[in-house]
């Protein structure tokens, strides 16, 4: 079954070439909302198997939203994974992509990288 | 008492003596004409004529007794009466003319008596020899006539009874004149003796007088002006302290007291040669008087103790002498430049000591010129300014350690402002980087039948986004250190530990690893992954030091001096870093290996990862040699027991 990944970030460009990317790569369909504001909304529609979050966006940030979809029933138990291009190496192992127990993945995204953290995200158990 | 009194007083007593001893002198002088005139005038002529009568009167007696004994004139003529008859005549003659004779002087002698004594013995005299006369006469007489003989006998008897009172009573005044003579000679005898003796008096208190006035002289005249003459000399030589001890109430203490004043005037208004002098000598600065001919002619005490010479080892010798000899300047210049402008201020220079120590100082020289414009020499001053240049040279290393410590404060200003400003910077880029990362993975995916230089320019522009992505990193990491996970960890945990990454890497295998721990017991609190990460930064840059060979060492030690520090150093044996590039090393973005994979933060990055753990990081290096990295980590309080 083609897992379904919700991405959220305000960069049109990126999301257009992320989403093709990541349909070009493997068995993922992908739905993009470039609006932080309706982020979490379209969260709790659209029930995703996991959420790509973009940390700094303008209005709202990425930590809030993460924070919102935790407090709903209905999209709480969604794994998130930050995209951001503030990571600091030395806050994870190389290749750990965990910063404070969050799944992180660095801008900019090698698609190879992305694929293989969505696929230990969706495989395992709900990461805490 | 005034001097020209006392001289005067002396002369008119000397003359009061002298007039006074002359007057005794004349009286006594008239006193011995009168005795010498009184018997010259009378006791003489007295007794010349006294003795003359009674010559004159012998003379009558013999004359009358010769013609008595011829025989009487009646007498039968004999043989030779004719010539008895003669000398009767003879005799007869000569008789008369001894009483002519005889009255004569006793004329003489009436003449001569002058008191009614004399006058009296004039007149018996007269009466004696009257009688005489007429006894000779009549014997004469008698015999002529041939009368008996016992009247010629009779007459002969007569006559020398006449003689005989004669004789009795001529012998009296005779005798009172020889007396008289006597006495009066006596008289006169003692009046010499009296004025010799008046004159030897005369000439011995004169004499003492003049002693006396010459002591006097000298005692009040004389010495005095010695004195005061050698004063003179004195002031003259330049003491004008000094003041004459000559004191009196006369012209001479006058002389003294204005000498004083004068000299007191000449004092308060001249400066004497002995304090010139004694400024000179007791100059703080130095003073060289150098001839115009570059001589040194004389220096002060000051210039001495500050040279060391001893003052003949400078006398006479050339100026230069005292001189380090400035490059393109010598001491002929600046000499000839005095004697041209006239003066030379305070000009840099520096002397030699004796030992040959170097003395700066601040140089002054001026010409000194008599009274034509002349020069007579150059008066040089020079101040010691060794403590000045001391104090300047330590000024100029303050400042130039504050220019520095400010350089360091507006770098770190200037790499906090990078840092912040980079954080957004990273922001911003990594976007644009993702979407073209994103771009290239989406044509990659298009164009799997394309050729291969589209693949190539693919792979390029997704190495190249991957190059810059990496930059952008460590400009984060840069700029916003993370928070600082400190444990205690041994130092030598560290080192094995980057060992391990290094080996694991590969790529160090020419290399020739070593580590030497002698850190003892010390243990540090630190980040290990960021120290570890700092470590193996400094062994990657030491690798890509030695390309072909080498070796790599990390030891540790303990720095006791505080701050107590942990010390490790990882030491290359590689090409070393050229000097101009050893201050650049820190600063952000400066790589040698631009063309490979530095991104010029490593180093920038490691410095603040040890800054912020509270230690320090220097490098060593020198080209063709190696370099050594050296960290100091603040040893962990707790020590063995972290």
């Amino acid at each position: 079954m083609k897992k379904y990944v919700l991405v959220i970030d305000d960069e049109v460009d990126f999301t257009f070439l992320l989403k093709k990317n990541l349909e070009a790569a493997g068995a993922f369909d992908v739905t993009v909302c470039n609006d932080a504001a309706k982020a979490v909304e379209r969260a709790r529609q659209l029930r995703p198997s996991l959420i790509l979050l973009d940390i700094m966006m303008p209005a709202v940030g990425g930590e809030e939203i993460a924070v919102d979809l935790k407090r709903q029933k209905e999209t709480k138990d969604i794994p998130v994974v930050f995209l951001t291009s503030l990571v600091r190496e030395e806050e994870a192992a190389e290749g750990s992509h965990v910063i404070g127990g969050q799944m992180f993945v660095a801008k900019p995204v090698k698609i190879q990288e992305l694929v293989a953290v969505i696929e230990k995200v969706t495989s395992g158990p709900p990461a805490r | 008492m005034r001097l020209q009194r006392k001289l005067s007083l002396w002369f008119l007593f000397m003359a009061l003596c002298v007039g006074s001893m002359s007057a005794v002198w004349i009286a006594r002088a008239i006193v011995m004409k009168r005795q010498v005139q009184e018997f010259t005038n009378f006791t003489t002529p007295t007794l010349v004529a006294l003795g003359q009568i009674k010559a004159a009167t012998m003379e009558m007696l013999e004359y009358a007794h010769r013609f008595s004994a011829l025989g009487s004139a009646n007498a039968p003529a004999q043989p030779g009466s004719d010539a008895a008859a003669a000398e009767r005549a003879e005799a007869q003659e000569q008789f008369e003319k001894a009483r002519a004779h005889d009255e004569e002087w006793l004329k003489v002698y009436a003449g001569v008596a002058n008191d009614p004594a004399h006058r009296a013995v004039a007149n018996m005299l007269s009466e004696a020899t009257a009688p005489v006369a007429q006894r000779g006469r009549e014997l004469m007489a008698l015999r002529q006539q041939g009368a008996e003989e016992s009247a010629v006998v009779a007459k002969r008897r007569e006559l020398n009874d006449a003689q005989r009172r004669f004789i009795k009573l001529i012998n009296k005044p005779m005798t009172f004149a020889v007396m008289d003579l006597k006495r009066r000679t006596a008289a006169v005898s003692r009046s010499v003796t009296q004025a010799v003796n008046l004159s030897m008096v005369a000439v011995a208190i004169l004499g003492l007088l003049a002693v006396g006035l010459g002591a006097f002289i000298a005692g009040t005249i004389a010495r005095p002006i010695i004195k005061l003459s050698e004063d003179v000399r004195v002031v003259g030589r330049g003491d004008l302290a000094h003041r004459t001890s000559v004191q009196s109430t006369d012209e001479i203490g006058l002389l003294a007291e204005a000498f004083n004043r004068t000299t007191e005037r000449l004092e308060q208004t001249t400066v004497s040669k002995r304090y010139v002098d004694n400024i000179i000598t007791s100059m703080a600065d130095t003073l060289v008087v150098v001839s115009p001919d570059g001589r040194i002619r004389s220096v002060n005490q000051a210039t001495l103790r500050l040279l060391r010479y001893p003052e003949h080892e400078l006398i006479g010798q050339p100026v230069s002498k005292l001189f380090v000899e400035a490059a393109g300047s010598s001491s002929g210049a600046w000499l000839a430049e005095v004697l041209a402008k006239g003066i030379v201020s305070n000009v840099e220079r520096a002397y030699v000591a004796k030992d040959g120590r170097t003395i700066p100082v601040l140089f002054s020289g001026s010409a000194m010129r008599d009274e034509d414009g002349q020069v007579q020499g150059v008066v040089c001053v020079a101040l010691d300014i060794t403590e000045r240049k001391r104090a300047e040279e330590a000024l100029k290393k303050a400042y130039a350690d504050l220019q520095q410590a400010q350089q360091q404060l507006v770098q770190s200003e200037k790499l906090a402002a990078l840092g912040r400003f980079s954080a957004g910077v990273a922001h911003e880029v990594k976007n644009p980087l993702g979407i073209i990362l994103g771009g290239v993975e989406f044509l990659r995916t298009k164009i799997t039948g394309a050729d291969d230089d589209t693949k190539t320019a693919l792979q390029m522009v997704e190495k190249s986004v991957l190059r810059a992505d990496t930059i952008v990193r460590d400009l984060l990491r840069f700029a916003r250190p993370s928070q600082l996970t400190k444990e205690i960890v041994n130092p030598e945990e560290l080192v094995n530990g980057t060992v391990s990454l290094l080996a694991y890497s590969g790529t160090a295998k020419h290399i020739k690893i070593e580590t030497r721990f002698a850190h003892g017991p010390a243990k540090v609190a630190v980040d290990k992954n960021q120290i570890q990460q700092v470590l193996l930064n400094l062994a990657m840059n030491a690798v890509d030091a030695m390309p072909k060979t080498g070796s790599l060492t990390f030891t540790t030690s303990t720095e006791a001096n505080p701050p107590a520090a942990c010390r490790i150093e990882v030491a290359d044996s590689g090409e070393g870093i050229a000097k101009e590039n050893l201050a650049k090393l820190f600063e952000p973005f400066f790589t040698t290996k631009r063309d490979k994979k530095g991104t010029g933060l490593g180093l920038s990055i490691s410095k603040t990862i040890i800054e912020s753990h509270g230690g320090a990081l220097t490098i060593d290096s020198e080209l063709g040699k190696g370099t050594t990295v050296r960290l100091m980590l603040p040893i962990h309080a707790g020590g063995a027991g972290g």
